[in-house]
């Protein structure tokens, strides 16, 4: 081990996951990252507190997924549903922690999933998030490219030295499965597009992972992101954790609306 | 009437001439065959075999034994290679109706091919199948698809979410659907105390749009399951197209290799849709729980394309020659078996199996009447085939109604074929008379002679037939008198010397026998004494019932006299069927006569020990009596003849003539020589007639001689007719070559009487009257006085009824 693993080594790969929608591929990918990666698991399983209140208003009503019907929700109701799920994804985890060896400590918080999830990764060197969407996953197709980790990669570059680093972790996650990566360079020019796609190709010819890169995507605005994630539903997006994207309250809303799993590098 | 002599020596035993069989080639000769001396059979069998046209099968009938069924195999056989291999017959799924299998019809040879074929048709599919669902290509249309509507749903919903954002409102997944809450400005649902604050009219405002928006989700979500079906629409013609693509390469070279098989192009067909419409059937279930894969049906779910090959024709050249030696109901149309699966009993098109009658179509099916007769509801379901003149495969269990479970009802195979049944002449005939619908199935007789002339070419036949069998079953050769002393036994056992037997079970065994006792004696070819030892010791083998009787008329427990002489007492003939061994012995006849109206009593027929034919044959006597000797008044006897010591039943009419001569003895009281033993039947004209057994009955009163001292003089008096029959045994030939013992063959009755009495039997002259002294004269003098004794008695007892009725009071 070298002294960069040796640092690694004491950092820690985070999960955060709205209790609602454990995803089993994603928790996998985390531990095996951080199983690859020699670094300590902990999950931070979010309850949406936003439910609770739902519940507890006069008049609250929720129309089933599948009928149609409206009918009355009550908080009891709420409690026992998100009790229910968050015993499902400890159990899912804990399973998942056997199979690959690591260890996993997981905590339960209620609140709202977005700034648990980014107050959390504040305190990981990486962070895999993944909340439900509206788009849920259809067919077994879908969950089978997850599990197989063969889905794309996107990569939010934005020329940054945590960008840089972010990328670095891209390349040995796809390296490790057999992933494409795509990258996605914010860039209100050409001209800066072609600068940043220069510097991140540079990067990668110099991990001797050219293969690697299948395409790249320049995003004028902010807001195509999501719109672009969800042509690839099962793909993962990887950045930086002090990114714009991130760091920048305005741009959460963006960050907000993306529903597949992302993954913060630090 | 000039003096009877006994017959010569030779005329007891019809040598074969050694030097004839010596000119005989013993080369075999593999064209020829035994059957050729039944030449009516080998017609009719000829016939058979070349007449085309419904019901023209063949009955081959003739005596147990005789090789029957090898003499036709060889000729069918011989037919047969002329004839082309039919072909191939193949069981394969009816992917419409399951319960009724197809059958396939391939060039000979091209069944098993076939099923190779298919079986590496489904192989390659089931990892070309699999390979297809995995591929990047399929994948990626399935995500799109996928993909689409996901994207739909989801474009519906954030539509929507976005919509109750604009009015303040959050949107957002509840655990069994969605929900709209007022949001505060921190993006977060209003606590219910903060809600309770807001005005009245807000809070109004705030469910008035909670509620259209609700009624809005509701739309949209009453879209999904459309756009779900849509979805699996769409779904499912890319696994129909993708399995299709999979397959059709891999069933178009195949249907390319049948394309001269119409029926076999269709089947491709059919398997070809059933794999698109099925293609999950090929690909992993991932149950390794082995019950789970059986419910599931597993690999055997992939049974439904296996190819039962029902009749393979491989390395074949002519058409097939089918001899199923136990001919029941399932081994002859074929059966459907059943396989134990959890408790009950299941079936399916490769379980059905071939009976006989497919492994013959196209060629001859070989029958042992008798068996195919015991064996319940084969001779129906044969009928049945022939004709409807196909072949339908129907349980036992179904016809009789006793299982009501789902069962196959296989296509039908249609029928070519020529049956020839084997069986004896009774069965020929009960058949014949009996089933109304066999005459029409079995039009064609092939009647095999019980014997064939002992002629040259019958004589080589016979060799040649011999030296197959030694050659075959690797026996010692037989030298030229092994043959002749053959060829001798199978006149004795025909019972003819101008005959040569035809039961070849008989002359195998008699061969065998020879070569083994020609072994034990250390001898490297069969002489004839190998034979005769063969034979002797088959006689002895058997012997015993008749040694036992033998000793009983020595010790006197059974009276017989051979020498002095004695009135109305004669020694008759007769012959005792045990099994398969038939010898003679002499029986004591005697006659007694008393004043009567003409009645002979048959004691046998009287106690009912007397069949039929011997109670003809002293009505015949007795006609014979009154004819000759009292035309011109009434016979006025009442005789008794009975067989002396006769426990069990008499039959037949061989005694006839000896009954005869026991009461011409008795009527004319004059003795007859005890010497001498009698047999042959009487007719109304005194004529002898031909009987059967003629050699067993003189080797019987031979021992019987022996047995009760020195054979010296004693005789035996046989029908002239019967002559031709004689091949005694050697012992009493030397015997009447030394002249101690004679056989006489006399025509009729008076010269019987003479031989037995001595004394001349008498002619009549134009009065019908015979000489005073001789036999005759003296029976018909005695029948006279028996006549006016019987008018003196009468007109006694009718004086005695005048006086009588004179005598009552008026």
């Amino acid at each position: 081990m070298n002294s960069q693993d040796k640092t690694a080594s004491q950092a820690s790969v985070l999960i955060v996951v709205d209790t609602a929608a454990p995803l089993q591929p994603l928790f996998e990918q985390a531990l095996a990252t951080a199983r690859r990666l020699d670094l300590q698991v902990q999950a931070l399983l979010v309850e949406d507190h936003n439910l609770v209140r739902l519940a507890e208003l006069p008049f609250a009503t929720e129309v089933d997924r599948y009928s149609g019907v409206a009918r009355r929700i009550e908080r009891g109701q709420i409690d026992r549903a998100m009790r229910r799920q968050t015993q499902r994804a400890q159990a899912m985890l804990a399973d998942l922690a056997r199979q690959h060896s690591v260890s996993v400590a997981a905590t339960t918080v209620r609140g709202q999933y977005l700034s648990e999830a980014l107050a959390a990764a504040l305190k990981a060197n990486i962070a895999f998030l993944y909340r439900q969407g509206y788009r849920r996953l259809q067919g077994s197709g879908s969950r089978a490219a997850l599990v197989a980790a063969a889905a794309p990669v996107w990569l939010y570059f934005d020329g940054s030295a945590d960008a840089e680093k972010a990328l670095q972790f891209g390349l040995q996650l796809c390296g490790a499965n057999h992933s494409a990566l795509k990258l996605i360079i914010p860039a209100a020019t050409d001209k800066r597009f072609a600068a940043l796609r220069q510097q991140a190709e540079a990067l990668i010819h110099a991990a001797s992972a050219d293969h690697v890169l299948n395409e790249s995507v320049q995003l004028k605005r902010r807001q195509q992101l999501p719109r672009l994630l969800r042509e690839e539903p099962q793909s993962l997006l990887i950045l930086a954790r002090n990114s714009k994207l991130v760091a920048n309250p305005q741009a959460r809303n963006t960050l907000d609306e993306i529903t597949g799993p992302v993954v913060l590098v630090s | 009437m000039s003096p009877i002599d006994a017959l010569d020596s030779n005329r007891l035993y019809t040598r074969t001439d050694q030097a004839l069989i010596a000119s005989i080639n013993t080369q075999v000769d593999e064209q020829v065959s035994f059957i050729d001396c039944h030449q009516r059979a080998a017609a009719g069998l000829q016939f058979g075999m070349a007449m085309p046209g419904h019901g023209y099968n063949i009955f081959a009938l003739g005596q147990s034994g005789s090789g029957m069924l090898d003499a036709v195999r060889q000729m069918v056989v011989r037919d047969a290679e002329a004839k082309p291999t039919p072909n191939d017959l193949c069981y394969v799924n009816n992917f419409q109706k399951p319960e009724q299998p197809v059958l396939l019809s391939l060039a000979p040879g091209q069944g098993l091919q076939f099923k190779q074929n298919v079986d590496q048709l489904i192989e390659d599919l089931r990892s070309i199948i699999p390979a297809a669902f995995d591929s990047e290509d399929y994948q990626a249309k399935l995500g799109e698809l996928e993909h689409e509507i996901g994207s739909r749903q989801a474009d519906a919903l954030e539509g929507l979410g976005k919509e109750a954002q604009q009015r303040g409102i959050g949107m957002m997944q509840t655990p069994g659907g969605y929900g709209f809450a007022p949001l505060n400005k921190k993006g977060e649902v209003i606590s219910p105390e903060d809600y309770n604050r807001l005005p009245e009219k807000e809070q109004n405002d705030i469910q008035e749009s909670i509620g259209a928006l609700q009624e809005k989700l509701k739309k949209t979500l009453r879209q999904f399951p459309q756009w779900h079906k849509e979805l699996r629409d769409q779904v499912k013609q890319l696994n129909s197209e993708t399995a299709r693509i999979a397959v059709n390469n891999s069933v178009s070279s195949l249907k390319d290799k049948y394309q001269a098989c119409d029926s076999v192009r269709q089947y491709l067909d059919e398997v070809e849709r059933d794999v698109i419409d099925n293609f999950d059937d090929f690909r992993p279930t991932g149950d390794s729980n082995p019950l789970l894969q059986l419910q599931n049906g597993g690999r055997q779910s992939l049974q439904r394309f296996a190819v039962n090959v029902l009749v393979d024709q491989t390395g074949k050249t002519c058409a097939p020659v089918v001899h199923e030696s136990l001919p029941t109901h399932g081994n002859l149309i074929g059966c459907i078996e059943h396989t134990a699966q959890m408790g009950t009993l299941t079936t399916n098109f490769t379980l059905i199996k071939a009976g006989a009658l497919h492994r013959a179509n196209g060629g001859y099916l070989l029958l042992d009447a008798r068996q195919l007769l015991m064996q319940p509801l084969a001779y129906d379901s044969l009928k049945r085939a022939l004709q409807e003149n196909e072949l339908r495969i129907e349980s036992l269990e179904s016809r009789f109604g006793l299982i009501s479970t789902v069962s196959l009802e296989p296509q039908a195979a249609p029928l070519d074929i020529k049956v020839v049944l084997v069986g004896d002449r009774r069965l020929y005939y009960l058949l014949s008379a009996y089933d109304p619908e066999f005459p029409d199935l079995f039009k064609v007789t092939a009647d095999f002679d019980d014997d064939v002339e002992r002629n040259d070419a019958n004589r080589a036949m016979l060799i040649n037939t011999i030296e197959k069998l030694i050659r075959k079953e690797n026996l010692l050769p037989f030298d030229v008198s092994g043959l002749a002393r053959v060829i001798d036994q199978t006149s004795r056992i025909a019972g003819d010397a101008e005959k040569i037997t035809t039961r070849m079970r008989n002359i195998g065994e008699l061969v065998r026998e020879s070569s083994h006792w020609a072994a034990s004696n250390a001898r490297q070819t069969v002489t004839a004494s190998d034979v005769q030892q063969a034979i002797d010791q088959q006689q002895f083998r058997a012997d015993r019932i008749r040694e036992r009787m033998h000793e009983q008329f020595a010790n006197g427990v059974v009276l017989i006299d051979t020498d002095g002489e004695c009135i109305g007492q004669v020694n008759g003939l007769s012959v005792l069927q045990l099994g398969t061994l038939s010898f003679g012995q002499p029986a004591r006849i005697t006659a007694t006569v008393r004043l009567g109206s003409g009645n002979v009593v048959d004691i046998e027929r009287e106690t009912e020990l007397g069949g039929p034919i011997h109670s003809k044959g002293v009505l015949i006597l007795s006609s014979f009596l009154g004819a000759r000797y009292a035309q011109d008044h009434p016979l006025s006897i009442s005789a008794s003849l009975v067989f002396e010591q006769s426990y069990g039943g008499v039959e037949g009419d061989s005694a006839s003539m000896a009954e005869l001569c026991a009461l011409l003895s008795v009527l004319s009281q004059v003795p007859i020589q005890q010497r001498f033993a009698m047999t042959g039947s009487v007719n109304q004209r005194g004529q002898m007639q031909a009987i059967g057994g003629v050699n067993e009955k003189i080797e019987g009163f031979f021992d019987v001689c022996r047995a009760r001292g020195e054979v010296n003089g004693q005789a035996v008096i046989i029908p002239a007719a019967n002559v031709r029959h004689l091949m005694l045994r050697d012992d009493v030939v030397q015997h009447a070559e030394q002249g101690l013992f004679k056989v006489f063959a006399v025509e009729h009755v008076d010269e019987a009487l003479e031989l037995l009495t001595g004394i001349e039997a008498g002619q009549p002259d134009a009065n019908n009257l015979y000489p005073a002294d001789s036999v005759n004269g003296r029976v018909q003098a005695r029948l006279r006085e028996l006549a006016e004794a019987r008018a003196r008695f009468a007109s006694r007892v009718q004086g005695n009824d005048r006086v009588q009725s004179n005598e009552q009071p008026g």
